[in-house]
Order: C-alpha cells, then sequence, then structure tokens
C-alpha cells in the first residue's frame, strides 16, 4: 500500500524582514510564495512577512526591480532575505500601441498614470479622475451630472468640424466614443418639444465609457506625439489613450473589497438677490422703462403699461417676508454609494482577474440620480510553451434620471427656472400643493411655473449597456518570433425615454401638452487584429523589435425613436398613452481596414531608433480618396548610458528625444461624402405631404483630416530619482481640415464639408516628480504638471474667411477656434455728458446705458463693431499633488487649475441682465443707480427695454474662466500588517476624502467650466447652465484578503 | 501557383473594396431617385414647401414692417426686427439674409429638378405639368428677389460637386437679365401649363402664370403688356370676389374662389403651422384670445396709421384690424392688432393652421385698373376699381383724374392687402415710397428716413464674406 503525502503534516510560521542589499532599507510589497503552490503573503511596510509553510519549503521571494531569490526552510523560524537591485527589471513597462517597450527605450511622449494614483472615490468615470494629472491632455468637468463624463483634450484642440476627442484604446480594443456633437445639450435645450423633437433628442447624459470600472483600471497612457500615435493612422491625430484594466498574477492569490459612502452637496451655488434686493430691483427697472416712453416715476400703475407696473408691496422691500431660496427648494445633499469586490488569482499557467461593482450616485438636484453594476472577468492561459490565449471580458448597466438643466426656463430648464424666479414667491401654498398664481407670470416675476413642478412634470431617463470582449490568441513561431491575432467585439444599447407633462411650461403657453419620446440604439462593432512580432537582441548591443499587421474592423448603429402626443392625462409617461406620430429608424456603419508596422532599435540601449508606418482605409471617404498613409519617425538618445556620464553621480537618467510623423482624424459622419436628399413635408388636403430635396452635395475628395507634428522631449531624474522630470516641446500642423464651406446660397446648400483649413497647435508640457523629504517615518512627495498650448488658426476656406461656430464665436485666420466675437463692452455712461458726443448704440442711449467700443470708428456702434475679446482656451492648465506619508498615515492634497481661458455666461443673458424681471447675480445689485451712485462701472442701469442693447450678447457676459481648485484632500489610514493579519486580513485601510473642496474663481456662475456644449468642443465655453458640479465627502474602507 | 496566388489577391481586394464601400440605406441618395413620376412629384412637392418656408412670416418683415403698414410692440426686438421698423437695413441683418437664402434655395432645388426632368424619359402629361410648375415657382421666387435685391446671380444650372459651385459664375447681373429670366420662364409656363387646370390652388395653374405675369409687367411699367394679360385672367372667369371679405383669411379658407395661389399650413403640432398669430397680435400676458392665453409676440403689428385710412363703413376694416384686446380679467384692453391670418383656434406657438393666400383675384383686378389708369382709360379702371368696393361696401368712386385715381387705388390697395405683403412693393413699384414713408415719420415725430439707397435691399454680408466678389448695393 502507497501513502503518498505530497505535503508533512507539520507547518511552522516562519518570519523575518526583507531588505534590499544596497540601501539596506526594509522593502515593502515584496512577495514571499511557497514555491510550487499559492500559499503566500506579502512584505508590510517595515518589510515584515510571516508565512506558514511545512519544513523543507522552498520560498520564492521575489518583487518588482529585484532579482528572485528561493531559500530553503530548515529548522529556523526567522528568516531574514537580502534582495538585490534588478537594475535592467528597474526599468518601467510602458503600454505603447499594439505592444508594451521599457521606459528607457521610449522615444515617443506617452505619459503614464497607474490606475491606484488616479483613482478618486465617489466619482463614476475614470476621466473625471484625469483632471491635473497627466500633463499635454486638458480634463475640463464641464458637468456635474451623476454618471457624466469630462472632456478630455489632448495638445490642444484641432479640428473645427470634425470631433476632437481622442481614440480610447480598452485592452487592444480601439473604441469610437461617438462624440463630437453627441453630447452637446445647447441643441435640445430650448428648440423643438414637439413629438418629433422628444424622439430626436439623441444626445448622450450618461458618459459613454462608463461601461469601463475606475476600479479595473491598472494604468492609463496617452500617446501624444506623431510618434506613438501614427501607429493608430487615421485615429490617432486627437491621441490616445490607452486603458489597461488588471489581470491576474501568476501564483498569486488575493481578494479585494472596496466600500465607500459620500455625501454630496453643490460645490458653488450662485449668489442670488433677496426678496428686498430683487423687489427695489424690480421696481427699478420698471420705473426706468416707463420713463423712457415718457412717463413719470411717480407715475400709479393704472396709467402704465403693463410690462412697466411694479407692484405696491415692492415699493417698501422692507415689509416683504417672504424670502426664498430657490435653490434651496431644488438643490439636495445627496449620498453616493461604491461597492467594488475583486478576485485575483493564478496559477504557474493560468491567471484570472474578477470583478464586480455597483455604483450608485444620488444627484444633488432632486430627482436625479445614477446607478451602474459592472463586472469584468480577464483570464489569461498558457496552454503550451508556445500557445497563450486570453480574454478580456466586460458588462456593465448603468441607468440614470435627469433634470433639464440647460437653456432658458421658458423651455423647462428647472435650474435657470430656480434661479430667475422672483425670491417674493412662496414655494407652497395654503393647500400644501405647489403654489402657482398666474399674475406673477404676468406680472413678470422671472416666473414661468413652480420649478418642483416643472421638476416634477419634466423626467429624461436613461439606460446604458455595454459589453465588450477581446480576445486573443498568440503563439511563439520561433525564439522572438510571434504571432498574436484576436478578435474582440462591442456590443451596446443605449435607451433614451422623454416625458414632458403639461405643467412645464413652454414660455408663456401654459398647458403646453404633453409630449414623450423614446430613443433606442444598439450598437456592434468587431474587430479582428493580426500582428506579427519580432523581438531579438543582436550581439548584446543590438536589440531590434519589430512589428507587421493587418486589421479589420467594423461598426454598426441602429437607431429607432418615436415620438408621442395628444395625452389625455398626465399620469403615464409612457408612448403607450398617447398618439404616437412621429419617429424614425436609421441604420448607419462604417468600416475600416488598416495594414500597418514598426521597428524599434536600441543600440547599447543609448541609441534607440523607432520608425512605424500604417495605411488606413475607411468607408467615410470619398472614392477617390479612401486611403491614407501615415508614417513616423523618431530617435532618443539616453546621455546618461555614455560612459562619460558614469562620474556624474547626481545625474540617474538623462534622455533627449525628437520626433516627427503623420496622424489622421476621421471623426466625421459616415455618409458625408454622398449626395443625399432628405424630407421636407408640405401640406395637402388637410394632411402632411412629404417632398424630398437634395440636402448634401457629394464629395468624391473627402478625407481625413492630416496632423503632422513635432516634438523634442526630455526626460532627466536626479539625485536617486528624488527628481524626476519629463519635458515636451511639440508642434502640431493639422492640414486638410474638414470644414463645412460655406456656399452661396445660389448653390441651393448651405455648405459642403471639404478638406481646406489649417490649424496650428503648438506647446509645452512639464512633468516633475520630487520625493521632498524621505526619512525612516516620514516622507514626502510631489507631483507637478503643467501643460501651454497656443492654437492658431492658419488657414480657412476663403482668404479673409471666417466661420460662425455660435452666435457668439468665430474662427478665423490668424486666431485660436472658436474666438468669441462680440460687441466690445467698455464700461457704462455715467452721466449725459459721457454720452455727448459718444459713438451710441442706439440714438436715444442715456446716463446708465452700456458704452461699447466703436471698433470700427464710424460714429456708430452696430454689429460692425464686434471684435475678437478672448477665447475659450486656456493659456496653461496645471495640477500639484502633495503627498505626505507618516507611518501608516498618509494624507495627500491634489491642486489644479486654468489660467486664462475666458467663458461666456449665456445663463447672464436672463440671470444678470438687469432687466428688472428675473432674479438676479447678485453682481447686479452693483448696478448703475444715478450719476451720483454709478456702481461698479460694469453693470448698466435696470430697465425693462433693450434698446441699449443691455441683455444681447455682448462682451458684458464674457468673463475669465481662470481658476485654482482644492481637487481633493485624502486622509488614509493603513492598519499595521499585525492588525490585520490577527482579523485574518492581508491589508485593511480607511480613508476619508473630500472631492472639490472649494474653486477659487472670478466667475459668476456655477462652476468656471461649465459649458453647454459638451464634447462638442468647438462650442466649448458657452456656459447657459449644466448639472453643477458637487463637493462630494466621502468614507470608506478597502480590505484585501 | 501562381495564378492562386494571385486569384486570391484578386479576391481579398476586391472584397477589400467591397468591405469599404458602406451605403446609406435608411436615406434616399441622389443615384437611385428621380426615375418615375412618383419621384418627380415628390421632389416637386420639396419646391413647394420650401416657398412655404419663405412666407412662414421671414418675407412679411421686408414687405410689411418696413412700411407704415406695421409696427413693433415689443420692448425687446432684435436689431434686425428694429431696423425695419426703423427704416435703416444693415447688411447683416438676419431676416433679409433668411430671405435671399430661402428664395435661392427653392431657386436651385427648381433648378435641379428642371434639368432632371428634361433629362428624364418622364411622359406626357406629367412631364409638361411639372416643368410648368418648376418654371412658375423659379419666377416667383426671381420676381421677389430682383424686387428687393436689384442686381441678382443668375443660378440656372444644378450642381452635383463643391467644385462645381465654385467654379461657377455668381456675378451679378443686371436686373434686366434676370426679368428676361423671369418673363421667359412664365411665358413657356405658360404654354405647359394650358391643359391643366384640376390641381389644388397650392400648385401652379395658368391663371397664377398669368397674374404673376402681369405683376411683373405692371412692375416694370409695361402697362399695354400688364392688362392684356390681366384681362385673359379676368376672362377665365374661373376666379370671383368672394363675398365675405373674412372668409380669405380664417380657418378654411382652402381652395377660394377667389385664390388664385395660395400657400397651405397645418395645425397639430406636426410642424407645418405658421406664426401669424404670433407676429401680428400683441405681446401681452394676459389675452384671452387665444386658448390657454398664449401670448403674442408682437413683432408686425398694424399701426394706428393704417387703421385709420380706412374710409367709414368698410366691411374689410374688421376683418383686418382689431382696436382692443379681451383680457384674462375680461376687460378690454386699448390695442391695435392685425387679424388676417390669425388662428385663434390653436394655442400652441407657431402652429397656426391658416392658410397664406399669395395672389388673389382682387389683386387682379386693382392691378388691371391701375395699368388701365395708366394707359389712360381712367374711366374703365374705375369699373374694376368700383368691383372691388362693391364687395366692401363702399361708395362707388367716379369722375377722377389719373393723378387722382393714383392715390385712390394705392390707398385702396393699402387697406385691401394689409398684411399680406404688397405694400413694400407697391410703394416701390409707383415710386412713392420715399414720399410716404418719410411723412409718416415725420407725422410720428420720429427721426428716421427712407433714404434713396433703402429703395433696394442690402445683399447679406454672409454671403459677400463667402464671394467677395459680389458687389454690394450702393450705400451700404
Amino acid at each position: 500500500m502507497q501513502i503518498g503525502f505530497s505535503q508533512s503534516l507539520s507547518e511552522d510560521a516562519i518570519s523575518g524582514i526583507v531588505t534590499s542589499i544596497e540601501e539596506g532599507e526594509p522593502l515593502p510589497g515584496v512577495n514571499v510564495v511557497e514555491k510550487g503552490t499559492t500559499n503566500g503573503t506579502i512584505t508590510d511596510v517595515e518589510g515584515q512577512y510571516s508565512i506558514k509553510v511545512p519544513s523543507g519549503a522552498i520560498l520564492v521571494v521575489s518583487s518588482i526591480g529585484y532579482l528572485t531569490r528561493e531559500v530553503q526552510v530548515g529548522n529556523q523560524t526567522t528568516i531574514d532575505i537580502v534582495l538585490q537591485e534588478d537594475v535592467q527589471q528597474l526599468d518601467e513597462l510602458v503600454v505603447v500601441g499594439y505592444g508594451t517597450q521599457k521606459k528607457s527605450d521610449l522615444t515617443g511622449s506617452i505619459a503614464r498614470v497607474s490606475g491606484e494614483d488616479v483613482l478618486l472615490p465617489s466619482t463614476a468615470n475614470f476621466d473625471q479622475m484625469l483632471q491635473g494629472k497627466v500633463p499635454g491632455v486638458q480634463v475640463s468637468l464641464t458637468s456635474g451630472a451623476p454618471g457624466g463624463g469630462a472632456n478630455i483634450l489632448v495638445r490642444g484642440v484641432s479640428s473645427i468640424t470634425g470631433g476632437n476627442q481622442p481614440l480610447y484604446v480598452i485592452d487592444g480594443y480601439p473604441i469610437d466614443p461617438g462624440g463630437g456633437s453627441n453630447s452637446d445639450l445647447l441643441s435640445f435645450g430650448g428648440s423643438n418639444y414637439s413629438s418629433a423633437g422628444m424622439a430626436n433628442n439623441t444626445q448622450n447624459r450618461i458618459n459613454p465609457l462608463t461601461f469601463i470600472n475606475p476600479a479595473d483600471i491598472e494604468s492609463i497612457d496617452v500617446l501624444k506625439d506623431a510618434s506613438a500615435t501614427a501607429i493608430y493612422g487615421s485615429r490617432g491625430a486627437n491621441g490616445v489613450v490607452i486603458i489597461t484594466t488588471k489581470r491576474g498574477s501568476y501564483n498569486q492569490s488575493q481578494i479585494k473589497l472596496d466600500v465607500s459612502y459620500g455625501v454630496q452637496e453643490v460645490a458653488n451655488r450662485i449668489d442670488l438677490m433677496n426678496a428686498q434686493q430683487y423687489a427695489e430691483f424690480l421696481a427699478d427697472g420698471r420705473d426706468n422703462a416707463w420713463v423712457y416712453a415718457g412717463g413719470a416715476a411717480s407715475d400709479p400703475n393704472d396709467v402704465r403699461t403693463a410690462s412697466t407696473r411694479v407692484r405696491p408691496e415692492f415699493r417698501n422691500p422692507g415689509s416683504i417676508a417672504q424670502n426664498t431660496d430657490w435653490q434651496d427648494v431644488i438643490f439636495q445633499v445627496a449620498p453616493v454609494q461604491n461597492y467594488q469586490i475583486s478576485a485575483n488569482t493564478g496559477n504557474d499557467k493560468m491567471k484570472f482577474y474578477l470583478s464586480g461593482g455597483y455604483f450608485n450616485q444620488q444627484g444633488v438636484i432632486r430627482t436625479s440620480e445614477f446607478q451602474r453594476f459592472n463586472l469584468r472577468s480577464n483570464i489569461d492561459a498558457q496552454l503550451t510553451d508556445k500557445l497563450t490565449i486570453g480574454t478580456s471580458l466586460t458588462g456593465s448597466h448603468g441607468f440614470g434620471r435627469y433634470p433639464n438643466t440647460e437653456g432658458h426656463y421658458g423651455t423647462g430648464n428647472v435650474l435657470m427656472a430656480a434661479l430667475a424666479a422672483s425670491p417674493t414667491i412662496p414655494i407652497y401654498d395654503e393647500n400644501g400643493g405647489y403654489f402657482f398664481d398666474q399674475a406673477d407670470v404676468i406680472d413678470g416675476l422671472g416666473w414661468l411655473a413652480n420649478p418642483l413642478a416643472m421638476l416634477e412634470g419634466y423626467s429624461d431617463d436613461r439606460k446604458i449597456t455595454d459589453i465588450l470582449s477581446n480576445n486573443f490568441i498568440e503563439y511563439s513561431i520561433t525564439d522572438g518570433l510571434t504571432l498574436k491575432s484576436s478578435l474582440g467585439i462591442q456590443y451596446g444599447t443605449n435607451v433614451i425615454k422623454l416625458w414632458r407633462s403639461s405643467d412645464v411650461p413652454f414660455f408663456t403657453t401654459l398647458n403646453y401638452p404633453a409630449t414623450a419620446g423614446v430613443t433606442k440604439t444598439e450598437r456592434i462593432n468587431w474587430l479582428n487584429e493580426n500582428t506579427l512580432t519580432y523581438r531579438k537582441v543582436f550581439g548584446e548591443k543590438h536589440s531590434l523589435d519589430a512589428l507587421v499587421g493587418f486589421t479589420s474592423q467594423k461598426d454598426s448603429y441602429d437607431r429607432m425613436s418615436a415620438g408621442a402626443s395628444d395625452f389625455p392625462t398626465d399620469y403615464v409617461t409612457y408612448l403607450s398613452a398617447g398618439i404616437v406620430n412621429s419617429g424614425t429608424h436609421l441604420v448607419s456603419e462604417w468600416a475600416m481596414l488598416s495594414l500597418m508596422s514598426r521597428i524599434n532599435y536600441a543600440y547599447d540601449s543609448k541609441y534607440l531608433l523607432t520608425a512605424t508606418i500604417r495605411r488606413d482605409g475607411s468607408s467615410r471617404f470619398g472614392r477617390n480618396r479612401q486611403w491614407g498613409t501615415f508614417p513616423s519617425f523618431s530617435v532618443g538618445y539616453n546621455v546618461s548610458e555614455e560612459a562619460f556620464m558614469d562620474g556624474v553621480d547626481f545625474i540617474n537618467t538623462l534622455k533627449l528625444r525628437a520626433s516627427y510623423g503623420l496622424s489622421g482624424n476621421n471623426q466625421i459622419g459616415n455618409f458625408t461624402h454622398i449626395g443625399l436628399l432628405s424630407t421636407i413635408n408640405y401640406v395637402g388636403n388637410n394632411s402632411l405631404l412629404p417632398g424630398l430635396v437634395p440636402s448634401s452635395l457629394s464629395n468624391d475628395e473627402l478625407t481625413w483630416e492630416i496632423s503632422r507634428q513635432v516634438n523634442l522631449g526630455l526626460d532627466v531624474s536626479l539625485f536617486n530619482e528624488r527628481l524626476s522630470l519629463t519635458a515636451d516641446f511639440y508642434r502640431d500642423l493639422k492640414t486638410d481640415l474638414l470644414l463645412a464651406v460655406e456656399l452661396p446660397a445660389a448653390s441651393g446648400f448651405n455648405s459642403s464639408t471639404q478638406n481646406i483649413g489649417d490649424i496650428e497647435n503648438k506647446g509645452v508640457e512639464l512633468g516633475l516628480q520630487t520625493v521632498n523629504v524621505r526619512s525612516n517615518q516620514f516622507e514626502w512627495n510631489s507631483n507637478i504638471v503643467f501643460s501651454a498650448n497656443r492654437n492658431k488658426v492658419l488657414k480657412l476656406a476663403a482668404e479673409g474667411g471666417r466661420i460662425s461656430n455660435s452666435s457668439f464665436q468665430i474662427t478665423q485666420v490668424g486666431d485660436p477656434i472658436s474666438s468669441f466675437y462680440l460687441l466690445n463692452a467698455v464700461g457704462v455712461f455715467e452721466n449725459a455728458d459721457e454720452v455727448e458726443g459718444a459713438a451710441l448704440q442706439h440714438p436715444n442711449t442715456q446716463a446708465g446705458d452700456l458704452k461699447f467700443e466703436d471698433v470700427n470708428e464710424d460714429g456708430a456702434i452696430n454689429a460692425t463693431d464686434r471684435k475678437i475679446v478672448g477665447n475659450p482656451w486656456p493659456d496653461y492648465t496645471w495640477g500639484f499633488t502633495n503627498r505626505f506619508t507618516y507611518k501608516n498615515l498618509s494624507l495627500s492634497v491634489s491642486l489644479n487649475g486654468s489660467q486664462g481661458a475666458s467663458s461666456y455666461f449665456r445663463a447672464g443673458q436672463t440671470i444678470l441682465n438687469a432687466a428688472g424681471v428675473q432674479n438676479q447675480v447678485i453682481l447686479a445689485d452693483r448696478r448703475w443707480r444715478s450719476p451720483d451712485s454709478p456702481g461698479d462701472g460694469l453693470v448698466p442701469r435696470a430697465i425693462r427695454n433693450n434698446y441699449a442693447n443691455g441683455f444681447g450678447p455682448s462682451s458684458r457676459f464674457l468673463f475669465d474662466a481662470s481658476f485654482t481648485r482644492i481637487r481633493e484632500l485624502n486622509l488614509t489610514y493603513r492598519l499595521p500588517e499585525t492588525l490585520a493579519s490577527r482579523l485574518s486580513m492581508q491589508g485593511l485601510t480607511v480613508f476619508a476624502n473630500v472631492i472639490n473642496l472649494h474653486t477659487f474663481s472670478d466667475y459668476p456662475g456655477f462652476d468656471p467650466e461649465s459649458s453647454t456644449a459638451g464634447d462638442n468642443v468647438v462650442n466649448t465655453g458657452i456656459d447657459y447652465l449644466t448639472y453643477p458640479l458637487p463637493r462630494t465627502y466621502t468614507f470608506g474602507l478597502n480590505l484585501t484578503f | 501557383m501562381k495564378i492562386y496566388l494571385s486569384l486570391a489577391v484578386l479576391l481579398v481586394l476586391s472584397a477589400c473594396d467591397d468591405f469599404l464601400n458602406v451605403q446609406p440605406e435608411f436615406r434616399v441618395s441622389e443615384d437611385n431617385f428621380y426615375e418615375n413620376e412618383n419621384d418627380f412629384e415628390t421632389a416637386l412637392i420639396g419646391v413647394y414647401a420650401t416657398t412655404q418656408q419663405l412666407h412662414n412670416v421671414t418675407l412679411l418683415y421686408l414687405t410689411e414692417l418696413s412700411t407704415d403698414n406695421a409696427e413693433i410692440q415689443w420692448t425687446s426686438p432684435t436689431s434686425s426686427e428694429m431696423e425695419f421698423d426703423e427704416s435703416n437695413v444693415t447688411s447683416i441683418n438676419t431676416l433679409v439674409n433668411s430671405v435671399w437664402n430661402v428664395s435661392y434655395t427653392a431657386i436651385s432645388r427648381a433648378n435641379n429638378l428642371l434639368t432632371r426632368l428634361e433629362d428624364s424619359s418622364l411622359g406626357e402629361p406629367a412631364n409638361s405639368q411639372f416643368r410648368g410648375e418648376v418654371l412658375f415657382l423659379r419666377a416667383y421666387h426671381y420676381f421677389n428677389l430682383v424686387r428687393l435685391f436689384g442686381d441678382l446671380p443668375v443660378v440656372t444650372d444644378p450642381f452635383r460637386s463643391p467644385d462645381e459651385v465654385l467654379s461657377y459664375d455668381m456675378s451679378r447681373q443686371s436686373a434686366e437679365t434676370i426679368y428676361q429670366i423671369i418673363i421667359s420662364d412664365l411665358t413657356t409656363a405658360e404654354d405647359l401649363l394650358a391643359n391643366t387646370d384640376d390641381l389644388s390652388k397650392s400648385r401652379a395653374s395658368v391663371g397664377a402664370v398669368k397674374t404673376l405675369l402681369g405683376k411683373v409687367h405692371l412692375t416694370r411699367q409695361n402697362h399695354a403688356e400688364a392688362a392684356e394679360v390681366l384681362k385673359e385672367v379676368i376672362d377665365q372667369g374661373t376666379y370671383a370676389l368672394q363675398p365675405d371679405y373674412q372668409t380669405l383669411f380664417t380657418n378654411g379658407n382652402t381652395e377660394l374662389l377667389e385664390t388664385i395661389f395660395e400657400i397651405k399650413y397645418l395645425s397639430g403640432n406636426l410642424g407645418e403651422g405658421n406664426s401669424f398669430s404670433s407676429v401680428f397680435t400683441p405681446p401681452r400676458f394676459d389675452m384671452a384670445i387665444f386658448p390657454g392665453n398664449m401670448q403674442g409676440s408682437g413683432r408686425i403689428v398694424p399701426t394706428a396709421d393704417v387703421a385709420e385710412s380706412y374710409e367709414a363703413g368698410d366691411l374689410r376694416r374688421s376683418a383686418s384690424i382689431e382696436d382692443s384686446v379681451l383680457l384674462v380679467d375680461g376687460t378690454f384692453a386699448e390695442n391695435i392688432y392685425g387679424l388676417k391670418f390669425v388662428d385663434f383656434t390653436t394655442g400652441l406657438v407657431g402652429d397656426g393652421g391658416i392658410n397664406f393666400i399669395a395672389l388673389r383675384y382682387a389683386d387682379v383686378l386693382l392691378m388691371y385698373a391701375e395699368a388701365l389708369n395708366e394707359l389712360g382709360s381712367t374711366n374703365e379702371a374705375l369699373t374694376y376699381l368700383n368691383e372691388v368696393r362693391d364687395r366692401s361696401e363702399l361708395e362707388q368712386i367716379a369722375g377722377v383724374n389719373q393723378e387722382e385715381f393714383r392715390r385712390i387705388v394705392e390707398n385702396e390697395r393699402r387697406v385691401e392687402f394689409v398684411s399680406e405683403g404688397h405694400r413694400w412693393f407697391d410703394l416701390i413699384r409707383t415710386g412713392r415710397a420715399q414720399t410716404v414713408m418719410n411723412a409718416y415719420f415725420a407725422d410720428r415725430g420720429l427721426n428716421f428716413t427712407l433714404e434713396d439707397h433703402e429703395l433696394l435691399m442690402p445683399i447679406p454680408q454672409d454671403e459677400i464674406d463667402i464671394d467677395p466678389n459680389l458687389a454690394q448695393n450702393i450705400g451700404y
């Protein structure tokens, strides 16, 4: 009889300290594993470990950057281990397109951030977390909606008609987030609440990248220069953001549990007038308007016109008791919860990473919320010595409800309604219902309906589901030659359900009939990639890494929508309760084929060379220009590897890099090059009669926008890596810009999209990391990020041509894209003498009215006096993070800011217009009242008449959007190893965190970055109100088993 | 072996090209349209729809608000609107831009359709009928444009690529050239539509063509030709004056006997309504004249001046103008507003369902009278003038000379066609614009003037920005 035990029955606890041979310092985070098993542990902060193994076992001690050691366990219970640095491995691996590269070999400009470093608690999506963390990448938080996204702009804006979004690559799968005008809320807020309009509202409110669970992210690499992005060819011109998710580790097991609970409030409320100030203001505005029309301020109401009457109680503001804070009424303190669990395990041949999470964010505006479930499984398996397979599978389902927070309150913007409503109106009536008195509408008290009724009467429910599966098989043909083939598929659906009851006013039309709309979209995208890689080191000094590949990708987008009206009641908010009388169904597709190749060569790790080329064919482009070629070339010089640098001790690494290459931007519609017809309706016998007319001009020459970029870079680290600096200088020339070239009306088309413009972006990026203090118990390190970019249009369709991006912005040669083009308000006429002889906007301009600059000096102020008064792009953005660690306690403070951008406070044309109708931002209290009381010289007098362009577009509403923000304060306590193991855990940390503590800015709106245009970056900088940013206080804990 | 390899490569390459050839299946493209009669009719409807857009108020700013017929009551109009009220139009006026744009869009769609009809194998009678209708529409729009702007770019061909547009000569041709095109189009249309008489009045017809031709001749002071063609319309016998004037302007004014060419609208929140209810009525929150107490916008409201220019007992007044408005609280407030085409049955802004009558029989009669008077036959002219006055139960007029008759017919046209977009064209045609307008301003103590160069609208600045070679009208 054979008794075979593979393990002896007696186990001993072995403990000890692992230190480094060079420094003698204890090493935390070192793996100590019983060889051949999954029994392992990790050294704690003090380098100590403790593990139970049978005698005679072998401990495998390993850590990145150190040579692995194996130690046989004998009779001792304490084994101290000394590890030797593996200089080769100390080199970080950076993810580049279609592969990885050692940081020391890199010749392109790539910024890497680790997932753990950027992770912000209580935040739904990773893009919101990147602000101030990556040099060269401007992240703007344009809206604070739960589950919403941020705008990411790499090295400036460079496309006017095409999109400006970077390409996102998730575990090797390029995703087209469908940006551009997809989340531009300007196009809905205000126009069409008919059933057809409701059926056509397709903006995104939920971030399309929400299926990427931030907790799953291992690292984010941003490819910025052409050498790095050219491998992505026609999609690389706006930069590439590569996201790598966590994968298991061989021979290790770990279960992680993260739980956090937070409380949010609106970070910054707008200071409005109170009831007394409002009453005085309203009386002022009405009296002035009546006097202007020929009356006297003392005239009673019955001789005045309706629009100039003043309620008797407003003559005595002190007597008004009611002082409603309408922001208080629609805002609330809202909880946010996040639960994440992940398991990370593996043996010799396979590794798994499985995770699941639930995120629940209630919104700071009542009735809004966002919830999301995520699941992921990443599996890698070595089938044989030569064959590896792997899969990355993720699924997510999110849903949310959003209020209408953009536009005028006449179209249902509940945020504007709360700001504009008179504080003299009570919230509830005597029966407990929402207060409403038609007299308040008639008397013009900034009131159309009770904001609570508007909140309740409008619902915007969204659902988003995504499944992404990318699977690869890798075969090692011979030594160094590998074939990798992958097949992936992305499937996503999106549902938008809109309802607008008759309680939500349409300007002064009471009981505007209820309408509803539903849109369902389904997207299927598949990708096949095949690459052949060859890696070899010749003669010790020549290192070669070559790649050749072929990919194909196809996308199919199916959208169906329907709209209904004629609802007999407002009880049921579904189409079924009304009559469906509008809708559409469409299928839009694109296809792409690509060939690519890259060679990386390094001589003695000193002289580096990279050359790439990619050839892309896309269905989006005209018959004659369907294929494009994108080459790039870069060199690097590791000066620190030279022999003559050996003596220079304080310099650890010094590298110079230079690159030049081409990449493209293909973000235009799928069928822009085809001459299409559109329906236009007419009327027949009491019914609709559809007609068809040409709506786009075909263009066989339509092709990519091409970006030619030069980049010079410097990487240096000094004083034993205590100071590391990365600096990049770049110039990007974008040609063949896709522009909607305006055509003369006589052609029958407004415009046709052609490749015709040139734009330049140039700038500098700096990333500095310092270890300021490093002692036994205390460490302080800093991370500074700085980016400055200048944008200039070099050429447009016509000599001296000009494009109107919006009513307030133009693009013209010599200035940045979308510069603000407005009448320049230079002050207020303080008295009648100043008005005499000045250039006037109206013959009857008086003291107290705005004074404008007469740009063309023709003695009159009109639209020809508009000029460029600013632009929405910052001169520079920066981020400054400090981390202080004392024993087990760690405090981190992150600041970030932006300087030089302007923002047009479009909402100001309603709540800063000094008309004497809507409630106003407190700034309006500093208005001109009389020559003796001229106010701040910026706000004109209150008058309910726009003859002097008091509330029309002008630079009066353009503000400096520079800011400094205390983005995050985080205090973390890590339970000592001994205590943790007593609870049978590997680790336990608790943290307290504040996000958006304070933003220092002179901007009068909710946030200086607030922009109604979403990711339609070209219309950025127009603030017609959006969901305000929250300030969040979070407590949480992380447990590791 | 080599063959197989090349075959494989060829197969892959052709598959590649196919793979990249993605067509929008959910849209009609120009390659698979314009095949049969239905296609052409649908395209023709598109041109009518474009014409409908022009009339949904914008044109009235240029033809009514610019005159003593209408003024703004709203306290905060846009600068573009104010420019018409104050006779101070600039080249960046958005309404002028809009009229130019929509009119030329219609013309270009007409050109496209005409070329395709001529190239097609569509048979008779559809081919002639459609061509006739298209030519009428093209002439209609060119006529508006030439009267408003003077010299114009002439485009008579369709475009198939941006290069074709950029290489086309879009410089301004003389007004005379335009008129020749208009007259030629209308004469051809007359023949083509000779046998078509059963279409809706929202479509072209021989009567419409001749009426428009008459108006063209009259504008060019060719009174003999004008009289001749207008008499043909009268003799056709298919039109007669509505006994009740008001029926022309209220709900149900479809296919009326007096209508020669109408623009149809439809309410029901389908996007096919008009905004006349909004622009002609006062900007008050407290009116009770519409369902849901819908507010007016007070943009093109009849003036006190026109309200006072009716003779006593003129039945037309109560159908055109109201002096006081009913308020929510049951009282009346003194406030003039317009009634024509105002749809009191709908409380949705922009959803008015009353049709706009662009050409009607009363116009033919008054134009004929004007032409006859200019030819010296004042007495014969009086017959036709009095026919129109009869309908409004006004006294017949007799024993006036040519000059007096001119004043009378001018005033008659004013009260007959108030709010219908005739006033500006009438004043320009008779050379009376400056006299009338400057007297009107002086009367009201307003220091605005209609200058010489302001008898033509400015070419939109946007168009000049696109094509700097386009010359601007003098004075702008």
